[in-house]
């Protein structure tokens, strides 16, 4: 009986967890908004209010970042190729910290 | 606005050249206390960290991007002037600015620095890489140094993990007068530039009263480029390091492998021998262990394979790669500059696609984006090598291991692919464009062994929060899905595996439809439907669903060779051209829409990969299959 | 004398930095200027890339850059033979 509490349990928690880390950026931060209203306390607070302003995962560690206006990608075109970008090393990416 | 406060940190802001190892620096510094983010309305990060002090009190740090002068030609570097000046609305103005130099080029770092002591802000000088310098016998006068400049000036270390205490120390006993001088100037604006010429020539009477001998680039770097960037031997050599990657990738995995696909299956044994046969015990035998344990065999090579990577990169090679690539990228229609997102793409598409954004022309960033996923990403790695290890015979050709050539040689495949994709969007769009290229080729330098093993930290990470997180999640409900419903009543082996009554059976056994043709079976096809989330999934899906299949209850089998046992050559090798173009990455495809602003691309994208990988899977399979396999 | 003539292993000195071609617009002109082709500054053209046309890979100061032809058409320099005629 404990056995298929146990079993269950964890299915369902695993498919909570895919689905929230599978879904698209937008209905998570909402889906976040709507919790904090709740005044959650402390580290579920900062999580949460991280996801909520369009931070979080895509399955790796999370490279998430809305992009700035198109047309200033196109300025730093201009910047000499360099080796050494923002991070140490150009394959870690920019949100592997 | 900022004083050193408790509550107000003293704000300091770096600033150099790109590759003057500023960056080092700041991680020194800050540790892992660092936030980035981006300023608003434009792509210029934004990162800022704290160090902490010996007394205790925290300063607040703010990396700015490497330039190589203050005089604004572009929105990002106005965003940074302003920031440097303190007139950007709602960020702390700095309190000292610490310009960062590297002590082996005090030609081109200097220009920089003397325009911002033109700021009037407090400016300390670290002159960093002082080792190096000293190493290649290169004597700074530093007093000469503070004084000519006007300012305090420091040695730094940034690959030393206590590189940067003399600048510590001296913001620690400054601190008071910094921060008074600091109010004094807080608002300040930038003199009139002063035309390059001019600056340049007070640049050299300072190195002449400072470092008066004439440094050389050591002719052991010209012996190294004369063979590295030649024409015909730059381009064997690289052709050659990439072999030999590959090589070891297979060779010295073999043995950490090994120890991980044992105890996993010692794990397996365990449990079955402690658990009494039910539900429990077949989630964490046929579903966790085989599944997740499958997937975690494969970090050896991985690490091995960044390894090598790492290394290149800090070595300086990798711009040289970039020279000797350039031309070849040009005439597919690649621009130079995306070298650097297709570099990246072999870790993960994400960050390379996101990388595109230095590509100003539309139509080449478009181009980039969409042969990004060709490249042969590290969540192939584990799938490949598993259908290599199971299928190709570790024979020998010459001095090289076959396995370790057909990996090289599946790699080869993506960005042959690539670019021939990339050759055809050309002929479309007819498009060929100035991109400048500017490109820097640092001096050769000894990889830092720190960042190596930092590097690797990162990757083993970054590869166990993907196993624990999403792999691990997708495999649970893979085995919830091929257990249940259950069999009927009345049921006995001999009828076949429980599997097939599953839903994960019935939906296989109608994919296998769609994939019959190209040599799938249905245990294949429906582990392609979580590899949809992540590649390395079918791997563990695989694992699970032949677990679940298999007739010996309660052991934990390795899978390799039950699918050696199990599949037609044919088959294997038709799954790994299908890996080669298959966009499995639900994420790379979200990324391409935010990247593109459209559904139209992700789509386009996805269908012609799909049909990429369709097309080379049926080609491969009944070829093979001619061919006797 | 423009950077894209000098022969490999040729040394010369930077007169100026100008558009030598429509695709070089100001702020490549800036770029240039700012990565150190400065009039007076010593340039060294190491070798050209495969298929001998570009990139080039050029010394000024002590900093190794790879530029494309347009770019090194941009910058004019003159050699010590060319200023001992002046």
């Amino acid at each position: 009986m404990w056995e298929s509490l146990v079993v269950a349990a964890l299915v369902i928690g695993c498919g909570m967890y895919a689905v929230w880390t599978l879904s698209p950026k937008k209905l998570r931060s909402r889906v976040a908004r709507s919790l904090l209203r709740m005044q959650p306390k402390g580290r579920l607070q900062d999580a949460l209010t991280r996801v909520a302003n369009g931070q979080g995962g895509c399955g790796c560690t999370g490279c998430d970042r809305s992009p700035a206006e198109r047309n200033e990608g196109a300025q730093s075109a201009y910047q000499p190729m360099s080796f050494q970008p923002r991070a140490g090393s150009i394959l870690r990416s920019k949100a592997d910290q | 606005m900022s004083l050193a406060h408790p509550e107000n940190p003293m704000v300091i802001a770096l600033v150099g050249n790109p590759n003057c190892g500023k960056t080092a620096l700041f991680n020194l510094l800050t540790g892992a206390r660092q936030k980035v983010a981006n300023y608003a309305g434009v792509t210029v990060e934004r990162k800022v960290g704290t160090a902490r002090l010996a007394t205790g009190q925290t300063i607040s740090v703010v990396d700015l991007p490497g330039s190589y002068s203050l005089n604004p030609s572009t929105p990002d570097e106005q965003v940074m002037l302003e920031v440097i000046e303190g007139r950007r609305d709602g960020e702390a103005a700095p309190d000292a600015i610490v310009a960062v130099v590297d002590a082996t080029n005090l030609r081109m770092n200097l220009r920089l620095v003397l325009e911002l002591t033109r700021l009037g802000k407090p400016l300390i000088v670290a002159l960093n890489m002082a080792d190096v310098a000293r190493a290649h016998g290169l004597k700074i006068d530093v007093q000469r140094l503070a004084h000519e400049l006007g300012c305090p000036v420091v040695e730094t270390v940034a690959v030393q993990h206590d590189g940067h205490a003399a600048l510590m120390t001296h913001l620690q006993t400054h601190m008071a007068s910094l921060t008074a001088r600091a109010r004094n100037t807080r608002l300040v604006k930038a003199p009139p530039h002063l035309p390059a010429h001019e600056l340049q020539a007070r640049v050299r009477r300072i190195l002449a009263l400072v470092a008066p001998q004439v440094p050389k680039l050591g002719r052991f770097q010209y012996k190294i480029d004369a063979v590295v960037m030649h024409p015909f031997w730059g381009l064997v050599l690289l052709a050659v390091v990439l072999f030999l990657i590959f090589q070891a990738v297979f060779s010295w995995a073999t043995l950490p492998m090994d120890l991980i696909k044992d105890a996993v299956v010692d794990l397996g044994d365990f449990v079955v021998a402690h658990q009494s046969d039910g539900p429990l015990r077949s989630l964490l035998v046929d579903g966790v262990i085989a599944g997740v344990g499958g997937v975690l065999a494969y970090l050896p090579q991985i690490l091995i394979l960044f390894f090598f990577i790492l290394l290149l990169e800090d070595s300086g090679y990798l711009p040289r790669a970039a020279f000797l690539l350039d031309s070849l990228m040009g005439r597919v229609g690649l621009s130079g500059r995306a070298f650097i997102p297709l570099l990246s793409s072999f870790a993960c598409a994400i960050p390379g696609i996101m990388a595109t954004r230095t590509i100003a022309n539309g139509r080449d960033r478009l181009a980039t984006i969409l042969v990004a996923p060709l490249m042969t990403c590290s969540a192939r790695l584990p799938l490949y090598a598993l259908l290599i290890g199971a299928f190709v015979p570790a024979r020998k050709v010459g001095w090289f291991d076959l396995r370790g050539l057909t990996l090289f040689g599946l790699y080869v495949a993506g960005v042959v692919s690539a670019m021939a994709v990339s050759w055809a969007l050309k002929r479309v769009w007819m498009k060929s464009h100035y991109q400048p290229l500017m490109l820097e080729l640092p001096p050769y330098r000894k990889p830092s062994l720190r960042n190596l093993v930092l590097g690797l930290w990162e990757r083993a990470r970054i590869f166990m929060s993907r196993v624990g997180g999403i792999i691990f999640s997708l495999t649970v409900i893979l085995w919830f899905f091929s257990t249940f419903p259950g069999p009927p009543q009345g049921w006995d082996p001999s009828q076949g595996p429980a599997i097939q009554y599953s839903l994960a059976g019935i939906l296989g056994r109608a994919l296998e439809v769609v994939f019959a043709p190209i040599g799938f079976n249905w245990q294949i096809s429906i582990a392609l439907v979580p590899g949809m989330a992540a590649r390395e999934i079918a791997v563990g899906a695989l694992g699970t669903v032949y677990a679940l299949s298999s007739a010996r209850s309660g052991v934990a089998d390795s899978l390799a060779p039950v699918i050696a046992q199990g599949w037609s050559l044919a088959t294997a090798y038709a799954l790994i051209a299908w890996f080669v173009f298959a966009p499995q990455c639900l994420s790379t495809l979200a990324v391409v829409r935010r990247e593109t602003n459209s559904w139209k691309y992700p789509l386009l994208m996805a269908g012609y990969l799909f049909a990429l990988g369709y097309a080379a899977a049926f080609a491969t399979f009944h070829i093979t299959k001619a061919m006797g396999g | 004398m423009l950077l894209s003539e000098l022969p490999n292993g040729a040394h010369a000195l930077v007169e100026r930095v100008f558009s030598g071609a429509p695709e070089v617009d100001s702020t490549v002109v800036q770029r240039l200027e700012e990565l150190g082709f400065i009039q007076g500054e010593p340039v060294l053209m190491l070798r050209r890339g495969p298929g001998g046309r570009e990139p080039l890979a050029v010394q000024i100061g002590e900093t190794l850059f790879a530029l494309r032809l347009v770019e090194a058409q941009s910058v004019a320099v003159t050699t010590p033979e060319t200023l001992s005629i002046v």
